[in-house]
């Protein structure tokens, strides 16, 4: 073996650890991120429910019904009429 | 004493002569020994290369899991973001019997935070007590599905796990349900728009890699195989406000007029979209949906009907454009009948010799007959195709029919004259309401959307605008007083429509009984920005002319939908309204 095909020897065996080191970090540095996704997304999918029963909550309390019932009713309030109403350019 | 020694070396000698040779057994041992490494090596070898992939997925089997990950159904919402239609996590509560005892003492507490009677549960766990998998609750809200498995936990019930799935609700309940349509229990459209756009809406499920336990119990989270894909939202053109009033209106006029159903459509005449759609008979789609009297049918898309008087305007719009009667022509109806090839056209008074405003505003059948036949039928037809009745509104709504216009080349003279105010040809509600948004867009074909528009639409010219104009005019008659429509004014806004009653036809032809009492119109008329159509369906009560039942309708929703939107009114008759615009004018 002469001193060129050591040195390549040396440089490609140091390459093969180096890449395999890599691997290894990737391949755990992947399933770190992958389960931090999975806290993330389970905490998404409750701020989802958590949402979807608010806004379950606001269509109920707030539907268009009850706002002309409660308008109509309790604060005794009409649409103008026709002599009631004022355009402004 | 040498002879000692000596005899002491031959006895010595002798001894040794005596002893045995252990040599071979020697090498057998170690024989036996070599080929035990041997072996050992192969196995070893066999194991780490040859059999290793098998073993390793082995290995794998027991503790190394897939589980899907599902992808969010998307959202949907009215043109102004508030929802309709929302897919929330629910949990199901499920045992495996062979785990989780009938016998077990501590099923009380679990029933109790079920919800249900101990002796049910119990029951439940008997019957099905050979199967691995019942389910014990289904779709409850995650929190209490956390604290039925909370409790679980607390009195170390084995064998209770929960699987989570996703449920659609529609906080608007009846008031969109016909647009909406419905999902169903795994999250899959199956009627309406969630049908129509089920691809865009339903999100592709993702699988990952778990780690579990002895007890199968997920651990740890290990490599995502595929990431799940959440379905897009939908904004649709129709405005939650209107759509309520509209709603709240139709249910009122069918419930007043006993009718058996309805349906009203609202379009914005500057973009084609479809600012409401409500139909009755409805359904509660967070309910039952119950198919029953065809409540689950978007009338408006799906059914067409003749629409009888609401015709006349495009027949006279029809005889303008193709220049076989002037603007101020009379025509003379005496004696309120014609004899046409083929039938007999009537009027219910004779209304003599009457202009075209007139004709529309008395609505007069023989009037619309003499102008029609004056027309070549190929030009008749060709308008009426273009103002697009007999097409698909290409809306993409499921089971949308496109309604039908014979071909003129198959019209008999009555058949022009019957066309003329509106029989032999069928539409659909928002086909009529489209042909109005013509004539108040100054003569322009709008394509329809249901979704919300991000530009302009491909415009398409039907009619000169001067035509449109004085078509406009004309109607305008129809709800001031004399009109069939009085009925169907706004307050403040000026208003071009025109009504129609319809006979229905059945069995026997055209019934005497049973009427379709239909209003179409536009609004504000000088530069209309809302096309809406009015169907009210076999009205028993004491009313049923279609001004008259179907115009208050109109009135109230458009006169709601004018003031929400901000449109200016075009007819401030009060002085102080005047004065008020003088004063910010100033």
């Amino acid at each position: 073996m002469t001193r060129a095909q050591f040195a390549w020897f040396l440089l490609l065996t140091l390459a093969v650890l180096v890449s395999g080191v890599g691997v290894v970090y990737a391949k755990n540095t992947s399933r770190a991120l992958f389960v931090e996704s999975q806290k993330l997304r389970a905490r998404q999918d409750l701020a989802v429910a958590e949402w979807g029963r608010l806004q379950l909550e606001l269509a109920s309390e707030g539907s268009l019904e009850d706002v002309v019932r409660v308008a109509g009713g309790r604060l005794k309030m009409r649409p103008p009429g026709p002599g009631e109403r004022v355009v402004i350019d | 004493m040498a002879a000692r020694r000596d005899k002491r070396a031959q006895r010595a000698q002798r001894e040794e002569a005596k002893l045995p040779s252990f040599a071979l057994r020697r090498y057998g041992v170690l024989t036996i020994f070599g080929l035990a490494a041997c072996a050992l090596m192969w196995r070893a070898v066999d194991q780490q290369i040859m059999e290793r992939d098998f073993l390793q997925s082995e290995g794998a089997d027991r503790y190394l899991d897939r589980v899907d990950m599902i992808g969010h159904r998307g959202l949907i919402t009215d043109r102004r973001g508030e929802v309709l239609a929302l897919s929330t996590p629910v949990d199901s509560v499920a045992a495996n019997p062979r785990v989780l005892r009938a016998d077990n003492q501590a099923l009380a507490p679990l029933a109790k935070a079920l919800e249900i009677s101990p002796e049910d549960l119990r029951q439940k766990l008997a019957r099905y007590s050979k199967r691995r998998f019942v389910y014990l609750k289904r779709r409850m809200p995650p929190a209490e599905a956390a604290y039925v498995m909370q409790v679980a936990r607390a009195h170390e019930l084995r064998g209770v796990h929960l699987e989570r799935a996703y449920r659609r609700y529609y906080p608007t309940g009846e008031v969109f349900a016909h647009v909406l349509g419905f999902a169903d229990h795994q999250d899959a459209g199956q009627e309406g728009l969630e049908l129509a756009y089920d691809q865009a809406l339903s999100g592709s499920a993702g699988s990952k890699l778990v780690l579990r336990d002895g007890r199968r119990r997920v651990v740890d989270d290990v490599e995502n195989i595929r990431s799940p894909r959440d379905g897009k939202n939908l904004a649709l053109s129709l405005d939650g406000r209107l759509q309520y009033v509209a709603y709240r209106e139709l249910k009122a006029a069918v419930k007043r007029n006993r009718a058996i159903g309805g349906s009203a459509v609202l379009l914005d005449t500057h973009t084609g979209e479809v600012l409401a759609m409500v139909n009755q008979p409805g359904f509660n789609p967070n309910g039952s949906r119950s198919s029953k009297r065809g409540r689950l049918r978007n009338r408006a898309l799906t059914d067409v009907f003749e629409p009888g008087s609401t015709m006349k305007p495009f027949a006279i719009a029809a005889a303008l454009e193709s220049g076989v009667i002037e603007p101020g022509a009379i025509i003379d109806t005496s004696p309120g009948s014609m004899r046409v090839k083929g039938g007999r056209v009537k009027d219910h008074h004779n209304l003599k010799a009457i202009d075209l405003a007139t004709l529309l505003g008395r609505s007069s059948n023989v009037g619309a007959a003499k102008v029609a036949m004056k027309m070549q039928g190929a030009d008749f037809w060709q308008i009426l195709d273009a103002f697009g009745f007999g097409h698909s509104l290409q809306t993409g709504f499921p089971a949308e029919s496109s309604g039908q216009l014979t071909f003129w080349r198959n019209w008999s003279e009555i058949d022009q004259a019957n066309l003329s105010f509106g029989y032999g040809i069928s539409v659909n509600a928002v086909q009529l309401a489209q042909a109005y948004a013509v004539l108040a867009n100054d003569g322009v074909r709008l394509p329809v959307s249901l979704l919300k528009r991000d530009g302009p639409p491909v415009e398409e010219r039907v009619i000169s605008k001067q035509v449109a104009v004085r078509v406009r005019g004309m109607l305008e008659t129809v709800v001031q007083a004399g009109g069939t429509a009085p009925q169907a004014a706004v307050t403040g806004y000026r208003v071009a429509g025109k009504t129609g009653t319809v006979k229905k036809f059945g069995r026997d032809g055209y019934s005497d009984d049973r009427y379709l009492s239909v209003f179409a119109g536009v609004a504000p008329a000088s530069d209309p920005r809302l096309a809406m159509v009015v169907i009210i369906n076999e009205p028993r009560g004491t009313e049923f002319y279609g001004g008259k039942v179907a115009g208050p309708v109109f009135s109230r929703v458009m006169s709601e939908a004018l003031r929400l939107l901000n449109v200016e009114p075009d007819d401030l008759q009060q002085p102080q309204m005047r004065l008020a615009q003088l004063g910010a004018a100033r």
